[in-house]
């Protein structure tokens, strides 16, 4: 087993009343490409806030490469990437110069990468960043985290700004330049046909916990839908469901995780019917 | 609830919103201040009761005349002047009366024992309504240079203006004149519609989302430009910096943004040395008197004044940069070569108590060589300045403190500490030379004291805060 480079234990996290992150652990192993998952408001950012240290949490803990968050080395640091969820930071500065800013805090730069996307990306790097459109001022984060080549990069809705293009751009950005090198990954966004082309594993964030992490393949060939009368879902094991059942006239569904013999065996009742399910169905359900 | 109530109960919002209860502290105090001086006989107990209903009075009206045309500018967006029925005459009506009552209100209160109401009344008025037009357009704010110009070349003979003026229209005509041209000016201060209404609306947004925390002032042309002739320019030096290879602890002060580096606070330092420099070069070689302009030693002096205005608000400025950079620190804060923990909270003290109090040092020069000029001893400007200097110095160590619990900044706090710094004025003067002509050297080493104790104290509490980095975030939990 690799490393772990992620290693949360007993996360909470309050803002007034409302408790966002309830007891959450979570290890990411190094290597792996993470994408979480969770509705408006679950609390994704505040998560990743936690697990940088940029957040206090009132219990727990959060190490990144066994360092403690809150006092991470410099060593470490260089070893991160982050883009946060508000692309438009040092507005007051252009391109060129928050590059130049921010390679001087970095051991390591890769400034024929940077000059690469920033061609490719086709962003003037002596505008005023402020002028830049949305999704500019997110490729610009992004080439910001990736400058350093780090270890580990943490993304936060990175291509909530992005057209398709950009997006394509990005994912392609991401798969050879990043997931080649073995970085870990681990980000969060509601495009699904983005996480579906890049992400190894999927974790949902569901009442301040991780309820769910799988690998996505492994996720998507073992759940299915199973519709039928109430009475006979009840065959669905507790352990095997993975969402609340919704019930109809005379009947209902539930998703459930299904090893293949179990599969053969439900497909043997002639009540229920078994139906693949996509990861939008999965991400509908399982949050809900 | 109808239109007109809705709308008064926003109006006293602000008042509530605007009055602190430090702010209404500092009133009651200042209202106390007249009325010593009626028990120990140096005032009649007329005037001394008039000024201690006025003085609290004058101070609330200012915090709400500071804040209140902002947030109604804030509501006549172009969607509700344009398309909610009777919306933008009513906010008028309502922002018209308010102002012709907080104008009577005043004048009626000084002129329980001074007299001259329609005076005090237009004055009142002009203060207000000139308020309200500068956060409409900030280029009328160089108004008042004009003003003080014409009044000191001597081609625009004011009193003779006045004058003729008022033997035209007469007091009452005066009045009527000019709540005529208040209803115009309020008329074009609340725009309906149009590209013009778009453009104030876009620029209201963007003054009022920084001074909430929003990002701070962009690379526009005009700051550009500016940037480019101000030899303490932000970019300047950060381009120097990043060619030297400066240390990251060095670097970290730029990641704050323009808002919170030095330069901000020296240049108006040189600029306002500059000016004086060259009006006293000016005035040796004569030019001043061939244009008929009479600047005398006082008013030399008197020029420090307007500089001093950005190093009053220096701790809000500061405190308002630290949490408008706010979503940049958590990245700064991942920065490798980055302090953290107290380590950092040391640093950040360092870095804007040393901004401050050179600042402070090097106005103080200013002024110390202001004073060599004859009739420093004798005029008023020399106790403004002396007081402004304890104020400044009094003030510094606001800039110190727990970052990580920073609340979003808000005109409300910027307008306390311009009214407190007026306050803390009149007080100085009022105690100085009308109570008792305390030694002015006894006054600066109590002040001085008072400050180190209070900076100490301050510096002690940021340095047993949380991480500083991002400012803000401590602040709702």
């Amino acid at each position: 087993m690799n490393p772990l480079v992620i290693e949360i234990a007993g996360l909470e996290k309050h803002f007034g009343k409302q408790a966002v992150l309830k007891g959450l652990d979570w290890q990411i192993p190094a290597g792996k490409v993470v994408g979480l998952l969770g509705r408006n408001g679950a609390g994704k950012s505040t998560l990743m806030e936690c697990m940088l240290g940029l957040r206090e949490a009132d219990a727990g803990a959060s190490h990144l490469f066994g360092e403690p968050a809150h006092s991470l080395g410099d060593a470490s640091r260089a070893r991160i990437g982050y883009v946060p969820q508000q692309a438009d930071l040092f507005e007051w500065l252009t391109p060129r110069q928050l590059l130049d800013y921010f390679r001087a805090f970095y051991p390591r730069w890769n400034t024929e990468k940077v000059e690469g996307l920033f061609s490719r990306w086709q962003i003037d790097r002596d505008k005023a960043i402020s002028t830049l459109s949305g999704g500019q001022k997110q490729r610009l984060a992004i080439i910001r985290a990736l400058a350093h080549d780090p270890e580990l990069l943490i993304l936060d809705e990175p291509v909530a700004s992005l057209d398709p293009v950009g997006r394509r751009d990005f994912l392609h950005e991401l798969i050879d330049g990043v997931i080649e090198r073995n970085t870990t990954v681990l980000f969060s966004t509601h495009i699904l046909s983005d996480l579906e082309r890049i992400a190894m594993e999927v974790a949902f964030l569901k009442e301040g916990r991780i309820t769910l992490q799988t690998s996505l393949d492994e996720l998507l060939e073992t759940t299915r839908r199973v519709s039928g009368p109430s009475e006979v879902l009840l065959q669905i094991a507790p352990a095997e469901r993975i969402s609340v059942p919704q019930t109809m006239q005379g009947g209902g569904s539930v998703l459930a995780r299904l090893s293949p013999e179990r599969l053969a065996q439900i497909r043997t009742v002639p009540a229920l019917s078994v139906e693949p399910v996509s990861l939008e169905d999965l991400f509908v359900e399982v949050t809900q | 609830m109808n239109a007109y109530r809705s709308l008064l109960w926003q109006a006293y919002g602000v008042l509530r919103g605007a009055a602190s209860w430090v702010l209404l502290g500092l009133s009651v105090l200042c209202a106390i201040v007249p009325l010593v001086a009626a028990l120990m006989a140096k005032l009649p107990w007329q005037m001394a009761t008039s000024l201690a209903l006025a003085i609290p009075l004058v101070i609330m009206a200012s915090a709400f005349w500071a804040s209140y045309p902002q947030r109604a500018l804030a509501q006549n967006t172009p969607l509700n002047a344009q398309l909610v029925p009777g919306f933008r005459r009513r906010l008028l009506n309502v922002t018209v009366a308010l102002w012709l009552a907080t104008a009577t209100l005043i004048a009626a209160v000084f002129a329980l024992s001074f007299g001259h109401f329609i005076q005090i009344w237009l004055i009142a008025a002009a203060i207000a309504l000139y308020i309200a037009l500068c956060l409409r357009s900030p280029w009328i704010f160089t108004l008042y240079l004009l003003a003080w110009l014409a009044s000191n070349t001597g081609l625009t003979p004011w009193p003779l203006l006045e004058a003729a003026l008022r033997s035209a229209l007469g007091g009452a005509g005066l009045l009527v004149a000019m709540i005529v041209l208040g209803y115009v000016a309020w008329s074009w201060i609340f725009a309906r519609g149009g590209d013009g209404h778009w453009r104030l609306q876009g620029r209201q947004a963007r003054m009022t989302r920084a001074f909430r925390g929003g990002p701070q002032p962009q690379a526009t042309k005009a700051n550009r430009w500016l940037g480019g002739v101000n030899p303490l320019s932000y970019h300047r030096f950060l381009q120097t910096a990043l060619v030297q290879g400066h240390k990251p602890v060095e670097l970290l002060s730029y990641g704050l943004g323009p808002n919170a580096f030095w330069g901000t606070f020296y240049s108006q330092v040189l600029i306002t040395a500059v000016l004086i420099l060259g009006a006293l070069l000016a005035r040796h070689l004569g030019l001043l008197q061939m244009l008929g302009i009479n600047l005398p030693d006082a008013m030399l002096r008197a020029m420090l004044l307007p500089g001093l205005i950005p190093l009053l608000t220096a701790p809000w400025t500061l405190w308002s940069a630290i949490y408008q950079s706010r979503k940049e620190q958590a990245l700064l804060q991942l920065l490798p070569g980055v302090p953290q923990g107290r380590a950092l909270n040391r640093v950040l003290a360092c870095l804007h108590l040393r901004y401050l109090l050179r600042a402070w040092l090097l106005f103080g020069l200013l002024g110390g060589l202001l004073m060599l000029l004859p009739g420093a001893k004798d005029d008023w400007v020399t106790p403004v300045l002396g007081a402004l200097a304890a104020f400044n110095l009094l003030t510094a160590g606001l800039v110190l403190g727990d970052y990580a619990r920073l609340k979003p900044p808000s005109l409300a706090g910027y307008a306390w500490l311009m009214v407190a710094a007026f306050v803390f004025v009149g007080a100085w003067i009022f105690v100085d030379r009308v109570l008792f002509a305390v030694p002015l050297p006894l006054l600066c080493t109590l002040c001085a004291l008072v400050a180190a104790v209070w900076m100490y104290l301050r510096w002690r509490m940021m340095l047993a805060a949380p991480n500083a980095f991002p400012a803000g975030r401590m602040a709702a939990s």
